[in-house]
């Protein structure tokens, strides 16, 4: 039979049957609406992040709906690995300081497709990347990418997703960096497999979050345990991946309950290290020392890194005594329009070891700005 | 608006109910020719088509859902754009224009054989299509009908891209046993 016969027979579909399949779509979009909610809520969340600090007005990057923005961010981190410029999805999952909104429509003059061009900014492995990426046609216009000298210096960037927080907690370190026989890509696929998640980092927003456990920073390999958590579609796949066997232990599934919060607590309650202060309770000490309500679960107005060896913090001069082993670096927003504050507190004992009011001439951008 | 106004609005010859149609279903019916002609242009002249035969025809046509009245006018406008512009293409080379030369000395497909055949070949998808599932039947004329990516339709369904591929491959291997029984294959 010819192409062209059924075609024409296809234009000949009852009208009954083209309106039920429409019905049916949009049942399934109202049902999905209420379903994913939690999960809408955790992607809006990243865009609340990056949207507090950034140099325009938190409403104007709003106007990016966050499935868009996923969407669009999956089809830059597809291009960035299809053009070769980063072989390791894992490094591309990790988008530092993702920022998307709309594309200027009246500067283009003809967008005036179904969904929204979307313009992207992002930090993948010392690169800053500017894309423009189409959602009708699902394909990236131009990606202009760019070595950015200050990679260290987040002062511009203070927008940090959950992922890259946990990436500063490993201090810098990337599984590579801690030897044994597997590297970032290999831990992903052992994540993937177990869990039989079927991702080909080519769908959605989704991230790895990664931390060597607590007793293994400074330590040899042998010793190291790596926690990987997935964080896909609403739910938390988290699993410890022996750098030298890559045997799975500890694997687990949490459903985002509440909001993307609850996977930060998620990983800090898997810091096991008794030696170690946790999250929660450095965030207690520090918003005490401050005289502030507690903050935890105020993110993103706080922000926050563990390091065991930095000692230049978002643009702030912190050297480590060399008595302390390792510090929790907090950077707090008070209020609205109020200076920020960066807190150093020893990991060990949460004694303060730098408290320092900062004017970043960035309090204006939070003047309206209404979580 | 709600659609009986603006179908109301057609059979006054309002000409305020191409913008009011416009201004509900542009972005809709844009993805349609999209979908087909993947041009921007060619989806801006479709559009125009779509709405100038919704004008034209409405009435004496009285759609009881606009929407899917003017989705059949967008996808029919872009398929003829779609035909003509590979018709433009072929007839680029010598050797398809004298293709097209000679198929001119061919009768063409408007006979009433074929139009038989046409309806024949449409009962039986319509037929084939009744039998299955509402969310079989969505993710078929989201793909074949409206011509919607296996991203879309995933999302439009709440599944895998994955298992919209694997039901799509059952449904057309399904279709062909059923128009092989109808012995129309």
């Amino acid at each position: 039979m010819k192409r062209e016969n059924i075609i024409d027979a296809l234009d000949m579909i009852d009208e009954e049957l083209l309106n039920n399949a429409m019905d049916y779509r949009e049942q399934k979009k109202a049902r999905r609406f209420s379903f994913s909610k939690l999960a809408a809520i955790a992607a809006a969340a990243v865009l609340v992040i990056s949207a507090t600090v950034m140099t325009a007005t938190a409403t104007y990057r709003f106007e990016v709906d966050p499935q868009d923005a996923n969407e669009a961010f999956a089809i830059a981190q597809h291009y960035i690995i299809q053009n070769a410029e980063n072989r390791d999805p894992y490094n591309v999952m990790i988008a530092y300081g993702l920022e998307a909104w709309r594309y200027d429509e009246s500067a283009e003059g003809k967008l005036s497709g179904l969904k929204p061009v979307v313009n992207l900014k992002f930090k993948v492995a010392g690169y800053s990347y500017d894309a423009v990426v189409d959602l009708n046609a699902g394909e990236v216009i131009r990606c202009d990418k760019k070595y950015d000298p200050n990679w260290d210096d987040y002062t511009e960037q203070e927008s940090y997703s959950y992922a890259q927080i946990h990436t500063l907690i490993s201090a810098g370190k990337s599984f590579d960096d801690i030897g044994g026989n597997i590297n970032n890509a290999d831990a992903m696929r052992i994540l993937y497999d177990y869990f039989e998640i079927n991702d080909s980092c080519a769908n959605r927003f989704s991230y790895f979050v990664s931390e060597q456990s607590a007793n293994g920073l400074g330590d040899s390999c042998e010793s190291v345990t790596i926690l990987l958590s997935y964080v896909h579609s609403g739910y938390i796949y988290s699993c410890r991946i022996d750098p030298v066997t890559g045997e799975v232990s500890d694997a687990s599934t949490t459903e985002i309950t509440d909001d993307i919060y609850s996977a930060k607590k998620h990983l800090h309650e898997h810091t096991d290290n008794p030696e170690f202060i946790g999250f929660i309770k450095a965030c207690s000490l520090a918003s005490e020392a401050l005289g502030l309500p507690d903050k935890r679960d105020d993110f993103p107005s706080v922000l926050f890194y563990y390091s065991s060896q930095g000692n230049y913090f978002n643009g702030v001069d912190f050297i480590k005594p060399d008595d302390v082993e390792a510090f929790y670096h907090y950077t707090m927003r008070p209020s609205t329009g109020s200076n920020r504050v960066n807190v150093f507190l020893d990991a060990k004992t949460g004694e303060i070891l730098k408290i320092e009011e900062s004017d970043d001439n960035l309090k204006s951008n939070y003047e309206g700005f209404e979580r | 608006m709600q659609d009986k106004e603006i179908v109301e609005l057609f059979l006054k010859r309002d000409e305020s109910a191409i913008q009011n149609a416009k201004s509900k279903y542009d972005r809709y019916l844009y993805k349609i020719a999209y979908n087909i002609l993947g041009d921007r242009g060619d989806c801006e002249e479709c559009l125009s088509d779509t709405y100038l035969g919704a004008w034209n025809s409405i009435p004496p046509q009285e759609p009881s859902v606009l929407q899917t009245y003017l989705a059949k006018l967008a996808r029919r406008s872009a398929i003829t754009i779609l035909r003509k512009r590979t018709r433009d293409k072929r007839r680029a080379s010598e050797y398809a224009v004298s293709l097209c030369e000679l198929e001119e000395c061919l009768p063409d497909n408007n006979t009433p054989e074929h139009e038989a055949d046409l309806k024949l070949l449409a009962d039986a998808v319509n037929g084939w299509l009744r039998t299955l599932s509402p969310d079989k039947q969505a993710a078929f004329i989201g793909r074949y009908y409206f011509s919607d990516s296996i991203r879309d339709i995933a999302r439009h369904l709440g599944v895998s891209e994955t298992k919209v591929k694997s039901m799509l491959y059952r449904l057309r291997a399904d279709l062909k046993k059923h128009l092989e029984k109808e012995e129309i294959l």
